[in-house]
């Protein structure tokens, strides 16, 4: 099979199954729905691997695998092509997306049995598939827009699932509009990079005579680590907008708010959309684009700043929510800031493996709660569950290594990334002149990374153990579950076709990690396998010193990078790095361990503490956007828009134009008296005008 | 020889006579009677003005307006007729309906 023949496969799979249940599912019955929409996802995940690992020798060398398929725009100097391109970064993230996609699907024929939308739902989870695919192996900006346009408007259609329900479609138009001030900071940034670098790929391509963004961003030289600089218009400004469109996807401060409104999906959305695979998306085109941002030192810096804060703000939430998915909603957000760190101190690799760990533990832990939310009937409110652990003890059992697992116990996979990501940003010097603030980001990270086994700890707790609290009423933080609630005890453990995925999910959360074990650890005789793969598709900050001579190939120093060490890092301080790497686990370990105890003995003793006010109502975020924003615009709409411009000026034209025909033939129609004489006696004098006329003159 | 004064005087006249009875007269018929008079009238200075510069174009242009007086005279009462059966009238004035 020829690459462009496999890669196309993989994304035209879903496509087709996407279009066959959109025109035919209603009539098709729910096990053949179910049937046509999981076996296109798997076709689509065995060629994924396919591609992958018939071309791994050839990725691990830094080559890419390009699969033209067609020129889609061409416009005076501007080319875009429908193009696919299998690098290592895309090709760990159609090994996931397609993987974790499959699992989750069959997660959802069980989950969604019974309900009337079934096909509907299904062709949707195709769509989305489609789309994320296309965003991942774009091979230019315009067609990576595409997907990402893609995965949104599959975002929005299935938030609005339950399209009978106000909250619903409230939360779906919400999504896709904070999205839309995301997608527009990202299509200025996009904009701005065609007009300075003259072209919206991402590689040059002498067969297909393409010039690559990134081969040109590689050959600027780095703008200052200043303020201005965001301003310039120059490289910084390309990727400060650039990250607008990541923050917007990937709900980061400020424009996070969808995500957790995102919750009333089905829970399957929520694990693949807003947990997975799209919610990555943003962090997966900041790696992608890492060579801009490496010569945009500002714009790493507001990178990490908000990938901190949003980590620590999100934490802080979390651990207040009472509502599960809302709870587990915080927590993304959290590790998305998390991932956003880790790009902002230059440690692309580590960020995307987080989000490579963070796929297989979230999924689970989102599907883990779908399964808790069968169970009890559709009650989502912490409160009134407890002591699920004896009536669905897969779930529990799986759901437990999802906690263990984000939580950072040590040897399972979010143990790696975490401390990868923290071990990275103490050490960073991408900030230059800034010596505190990979200090003070370490500590917030550190401090994210305790909050984040504690409020894991509180929903594992507050769920499975302790007494059951079924017929609770919780109806003072009750949310929208509790229309349909029966106040029901569970009555047994979810189907196989739910709990089988929960399984495979959660194997993959414990051994996930095992393939980027940090060098450290074994005192550097082991390379990290899964950092060392990535390289050849990230810039690394000093890259450009060696690859600046423009006359050097660029795809010859990616082969280099094999074996030479990157220039900045001289090997004493590689040696040096590795002890404070052992270390930091050590710390890394003792705060999830510390997190997990403090959580035990806090919510096994006062399970139903009563958190912070202010937390609990989300730092008023919304209600403050409400009055800053969604207000004033409802406001000068009304009052301005519509009192004034509309009905005064709009209306006004169009009511004034037919007022004036209206008073000019009140006028005039009285010549039209309908007596026949004094028509004639009009003519007469009008002869008589024109007569006298011409005898006087 | 009566100069051609005398016959533009009375063709005035006529025409006079004939705008006059259009203006004052309700009758739908004395109205067409009048209407015809004022043709008539202009007829008489046509044909006056042939002779006294002899040139016969004038007298040929009076035939035109008798066949054009002629067709006008049926269409005319027709629509008279017309209106007498609806509105049981030869009053023009009752013929008001383009009256707001």
């Amino acid at each position: 099979m020829s690459p462009s023949t496999n890669l196309a496969a993989i994304i035209l799979a879903p496509l087709a199954g996407a279009i066959v249940l959109g025109l035919f599912g209603k009539r098709m019955g729910e096990r053949a729905i179910g049937v046509i929409a999981c076996s296109t996802v798997a076709a689509s995940a065995l060629l994924s691997f396919y591609a992958f690992f018939t071309h791994l020798h050839a990725l691990e060398a830094g080559e890419r695998i390009s699969a033209p398929l067609f020129t889609w725009v061409k416009a005076g100097s501007f080319r875009a092509d429908v193009s696919l391109l299998l690098d290592p970064l895309s090709g760990i993230y159609i090994l996931f997306i397609t993987f974790i996609g499959f699992w989750i699907h069959v997660f959802a024929t069980g989950y969604m049995r019974g309900d009337s939308g079934y096909w509907r739902f299904f062709a949707y989870l195709n769509l989305f598939m489609f789309a994320m695919l296309v965003l991942v192996l774009a091979d230019n900006f315009l067609l990576m827009f595409v997907g990402w346009e893609g995965v949104g408007l599959c975002s929005y259609l299935l938030i609005g699932y339950y399209f009978t329900k106000d909250f619903a479609n409230d939360a779906a138009k919400k999504a896709f509009i904070v999205n839309r001030v995301g997608d527009f900071g990202f299509a200025l940034g996009v904009m701005l990079l065609f007009l300075k670098s003259g072209s919206v790929f991402f590689f040059t391509d002498g067969s297909r005579g393409v010039t690559g963004a990134f081969d040109w961003a590689l050959m600027q030289t780095a703008d200052p680590l200043t303020a201005s600089a965001i301003f310039a218009g120059g490289i910084t400004t390309i990727a400060v907008l650039l990250f607008v469109g990541a923050c917007g996807k990937s709900a980061q401060i400020p424009l996070f708010v969808w995500l957790p409104d995102a919750m009333a999906g089905p829970t399957p959305v929520s694990a693949l959309i807003h947990a997975a695979t799209m919610v990555t998306a943003g962090v997966y085109m900041v790696s992608r684009a890492s060579w801009i941002y490496v010569k945009a030192p500002s714009a790493m810096m507001i990178v990490a700043i908000i990938g901190a804060a949003t980590a620590l703000f999100a934490a802080t939430i979390a651990i207040a929510q009472w509502d599960i998915k809302k709870v587990l909603a915080y927590s993304t957000i959290s590790q998305l800031g998390y991932m956003f760190l880790a790009c902002g101190v230059g440690a692309f690799g580590a960020g995307i493996f987080h989000v490579f760990t963070h796929a297989f533990f979230k999924a689970l832990l989102f599907l883990g709660a779908g399964s808790v939310i069968v169970g009890m009937h559709h009650v989502q409110e912490m409160q009134r569950m407890g002591g699920l652990k004896k009536y669905m003890p897969w779930t529990f059992r799986t759901m437990a290594v999802g906690w263990l697992a984000i939580a950072g116990f040590p040897l399972l996979s979010g143990f790696f990334s975490k401390d990868e990501i923290l071990f990275k940003t103490l050490t960073s010097d991408a900030f230059e002149g800034v010596h505190l603030l990979p200090k003070v980001l370490w500590v917030v990270g550190a401090g994210t990374a305790l909050l984040t086994a504690v409020y894991m700890t509180r929903l594992m707790v507050l769920t499975f153990w302790g007494k059951e609290r079924f017929s609770e009423n919780g109806a003072s933080h009750a949310d929208h579950g509790s229309e349909h609630s029966h106040h029901a005890a569970p009555s047994r453990e979810s189907p196989p076709s739910m709990v089988v995925p929960l399984v495979v999910l959660a194997v993959g959360a414990i051994t996930a990690g095992w393939v980027g074990v940090p060098e450290g650890l074994s005192g550097g005789h082991v390379r990290n396998y899964f950092e060392h793969f990535l390289r050849p598709a990230i810039a690394e900050r000093g890259q450009a010193a060696d690859a600046a001579d423009a006359s050097v190939p660029v795809r010859e120093t990616f082969r280099d990078a094999e074996s030479v060490e990157p220039p900045f890092k001289k090997r004493d301080v590689v040696n040096e790095n590795h002890d404070i790497e052992i270390a930091l686990t050590v710390v890394s370990s003792v705060i999830a361990i510390g997190g997990l105890v403090i959580g035990w003995i806090w919510f096994r003793r006062k399970p139903l503490w009563q958190p912070p006010r202010l937390l609990e109502e989300k730092y008023h975020v919304d209600e403050a956007y409400d009055a800053a924003i969604v207000e004033p615009i409802k406001q000068g709409s009304s009052s301005l828009l519509w009192k004034i411009i509309d009905i005064r000026i709009i209306d006004g034209a169009v009511n004034g134009a037919a007022a004036l025909a209206a008073s000019v033939g009140g006028v005039i129609r009285h010549l039209q008296s309908g007596l026949a004489r004094s028509y004639v006696a009009m003519v007469v004098f009008g002869a008589l005008l024109i007569i006298g006329y011409f005898v006087i003159r | 020889m009566i100069p051609l004064s005398w016959y533009l005087g009375l063709s005035a006249l006529l025409f006079t006579i004939g705008a006059v009875g259009v203006f004052i007269k309700r009758n739908a018929i004395t109205i067409f009677l009048c209407i015809e008079l004022m043709l008539n009238a202009v007829n008489l200075t046509f044909v006056s003005l042939s002779g006294y510069f002899g040139d016969m174009g004038g007298q040929l242009f009076v035939f035109i307006v008798m066949t054009v007086a002629a067709a006008e005279a049926a269409v005319g009462l027709a629509i008279i007729i017309s209106i007498f059966r609806n509105r049981e009238s030869l009053n023009v004035d009752d013929a008001d309906a383009m009256k707001l």
